[in-house]
């Protein structure tokens, strides 16, 4: 018999007089966590809090820049650090877990390595070079390790990169451009992410992993969109806009096809507030907000209707 | 036989425990599954309805506010409350998850007008808040919705609030804490006396739950943010105390779930949990997150779960970068409670090899 969900008890709760203690027995032994789920939850809280804290610590007493200890001194424990970490995720035998572990954390001694470099040669802490070359000196550790908090790291690298050398750089990359290219960037990132692994035949990432960059990437063409439809149309606008319909278009293809709620309803949200923007455009007077009202509640209730009579033809 | 079927023999199963005693409706049941199928609330959905009625009710209070309804108070009131009928009406009649969007809006858009209007009319702010937290309260009875039933809930405990900031009394957040880590621990710890009780809390046991996560980490985080109350420090210990007593309580629990009977196991746990808490004796918002986490664990009750992580990672940064300490200290205390956990974490997968071994 498949496991009772939460959702049945709460029904049969408001329709019998199924006992406390039933009903009590019912969700210790099926809903709640047992205790090989209490086992992994606490290995992995420990395991988290200790290298999180441990690499902190460290991160706190370069921050600290202790005058007395010499720059090669500085530099070199890092460098060591880094060596030892590599190594011992390299040649220990241990789960794969800690050695991915390990190197996540000798990927965020790299960042720190940088950040003293900037600190000893007094060229700041924030120049887009040293986010260029952590990304590029972590790159091969996490093609290998290939581990999804790892892969977040770098993403978020990559994101941090080129909106710093536009801002330090590039100044004459318009907000508008610097938004396409984010957006461009981050889709072809989670075609890559679902493509590679079906390809080589490797394990998928994780499903929280590819659904945070796809909410990147939306978050910047809705962004990017519905702000520059107020202003003066310029190529960057077409071009962003053209690869949000392509995008747009295979996600939710993509949705239907893995039968992902996710993408079929962040894709049409953010449909919506383009549309809702181009509407204010066109008016900005009380007729046109109220239509706006109406089109939002409509379209949403619209969508609702169609996710639930796909849920459900998916469920049957 | 479709979702029909699956509910037919765990109810053939509560029977034969329960005993003849055991008396139910059957057509009410299978009713109610059906509507279930129909329209299972998700996550996402949940979302969607919430983000689209809030746009939605920002667009159409421009509409009202262009149309110059800011210039009679009277008009405000009186639309205001007649939204909010309006929307408990539209939840209560139609009682489908695709009502959702348009109630929402319709409800935060009646309480923003009915809100501004008491205080065009400079109405006392406190009668203000207890007006609109009667209303909240008083729609629990009306309306089953459940993302309704939620805002609910965040009104009142959002009114206890402004309550505690518009009338200057701000050590009053130590009782608003304490109140709501025990509301927060009763409800999770005793999910099966409310669900059963006579009361008819099966609708409001979800919002409640999650509202009481929400509310509970937004007192929490005013005692991180001291620009944000003025807060004596003083007092802090006050909050930490109970919340780690409760914290305790819940390894107590925690200890009989694990079946860990050795006394010395025992004491280690306790002993490792206090040390670990100690630190936190004038930061109350890091135990009480920590107790979010292990009471959403302990239920799988993934939203408390992840709430209740990133309150912790938020609160716990705070904490060290408040602190006020030399880099050094404070580099010297993280990298040796990191290689304490290291330790026990070490300490725990040896152990569990050995029991697993036995």
């Amino acid at each position: 018999m498949a496991k009772i969900d939460r959702e049945y008890i709460k029904i049969l709760c408001s329709h019998s007089n199924w006992s406390e203690i039933g009903v009590r027995k019912t969700l210790e032994g099926q809903i709640y966590s047992g205790v090989a789920s209490w086992q992994r939850f606490l290995k992995f809280l420990l395991l988290a809090l200790g290298v999180s804290f441990t690499v902190a610590g460290i991160l706190f007493f370069f921050a600290y820049n202790w005058a007395e200890l010499h720059k090669f001194a500085k530099l070199g424990i890092i460098e060591t650090l880094i060596v030892l970490l590599i190594l011992i995720a390299v040649f220990a035998k241990t789960k794969p877990l800690i050695k991915k572990v390990l190197v996540l954390a000798a990927s965020i001694l790299v960042g720190v390595l940088y950040a003293v470099f900037g600190q000893v040669y007094q060229t700041g802490a924030d120049a887009y070079d040293f986010f260029l070359g952590w990304t590029l000196f972590i790159s091969i550790w996490v093609l290998f390790s290939n581990f999804a908090a790892l892969w977040a790291l770098f993403v978020a690298l990559l994101n941090v990169t080129f909106i710093l050398y536009a801002e330090q750089l590039a100044y004459e990359w318009s907000e508008l451009f610097l938004t396409c290219l984010l957006f461009g960037m981050n889709s072809l990132l989670i075609l890559g992410f679902i493509i590679i692994p079906k390809v080589f035949k490797m394990p998928p990432f994780p499903l929280w992993f590819i659904q945070l960059v796809a909410l990147t990437a939306i978050v910047f063409s809705t962004i990017g969109i519905s702000s520059g439809i107020f202003e003066k149309p310029q190529p960057s606008f077409w071009a962003l806009f053209l690869m949000a319909a392509l995008f747009y278009g295979v996600g939710i293809w993509y949705g239907l096809k893995t039968k992902s709620l996710f993408y079929l309803s962040i894709i049409p949200f953010s449909v919506i507030i383009i549309l809702s923007a181009a509407l204010l455009d066109l008016s900005d007077e009380a007729g046109m907000l109220f239509a706006i009202g109406i089109f939002i509640v409509t379209s949403i209730t619209l969508l609702i209707k169609m996710l639930l009579n796909y849920q459900k033809k998916w469920e049957s | 036989m479709g979702k029909l079927g699956d509910i037919q023999p765990h109810l053939e199963n509560i029977k034969s425990l329960e005993g003849d005693s055991f008396t139910y409706d059957e057509q009410a049941i299978l009713k109610e599954c059906e509507k279930r199928n129909g329209g299972k609330s998700n996550f996402i959905i949940k979302i969607l309805s919430v983000f689209g009625g809030i746009l939605a009710s920002i667009a159409f209070l421009g509409f009202l506010f262009i149309l110059g309804l800011y210039e009679s108070e009277v008009a405000m009131l009186m639309v205001g409350i007649g939204l909010i009928v309006v929307s408990f009406f539209l939840t209560k009649k139609f009682d489908a998850l695709i009502m959702d969007t348009i109630g929402i809006s319709l409800f935060i858009l009646g309480m923003v007008l009915f809100i501004a209007g008491l205080f065009i009319f400079e109405v006392n702010e406190n009668i203000i808040t207890i007006l609109v937290m009667t209303i909240g309260f008083g729609s629990l009875f009306v309306v089953h919705n459940p993302i309704l039933s939620f805002f609910a809930f965040l009104i009142i405990s959002g009114g206890l609030l402004t309550l505690i900031i518009s009338n200057d009394m701000y050590s009053l957040i130590h009782p608003y804490i304490i109140l709501h880590a025990f509301a927060l621990t009763y409800v999770f710890l005793n999910e099966a006396s409310l669900l059963t009780s006579d009361l008819k809390l099966v609708n409001l046991f979800d919002p409640l739950r999650t509202a009481l996560v929400f509310s509970l980490s937004l007192g929490l985080s005013a005692t991180v943010k001291n620009d944000l109350l003025f807060l004596s420090k003083s007092h802090f210990w006050i909050s930490s105390f109970v919340l780690i007593l409760i914290f305790i309580y819940v390894v107590t629990l925690l200890l009989k779930t694990l079946n860990v009977e050795a006394k010395k196991t025992k004491l280690w746990v306790y002993l490792f949990s206090v040390l670990t808490l100690m630190p936190t004796l004038f930061a109350p918002a890091i135990p009480g997150a920590l107790l979010m986490v292990l009471l959403s664990f302990k239920v799988n009750y993934k939203t408390g779960l992840s709430i209740g992580i990133l309150s912790l990672v938020y609160f716990v940064i705070q904490y060290y970068y408040d602190l006020n300490y030399t880099l050094l200290t404070k580099s010297i205390i993280l990298f040796s409670s990191g290689l304490v956990f290291l330790l026990f974490y070490v300490f725990l997968t040896k152990n569990l090899k050995s029991n697993e071994k036995v």
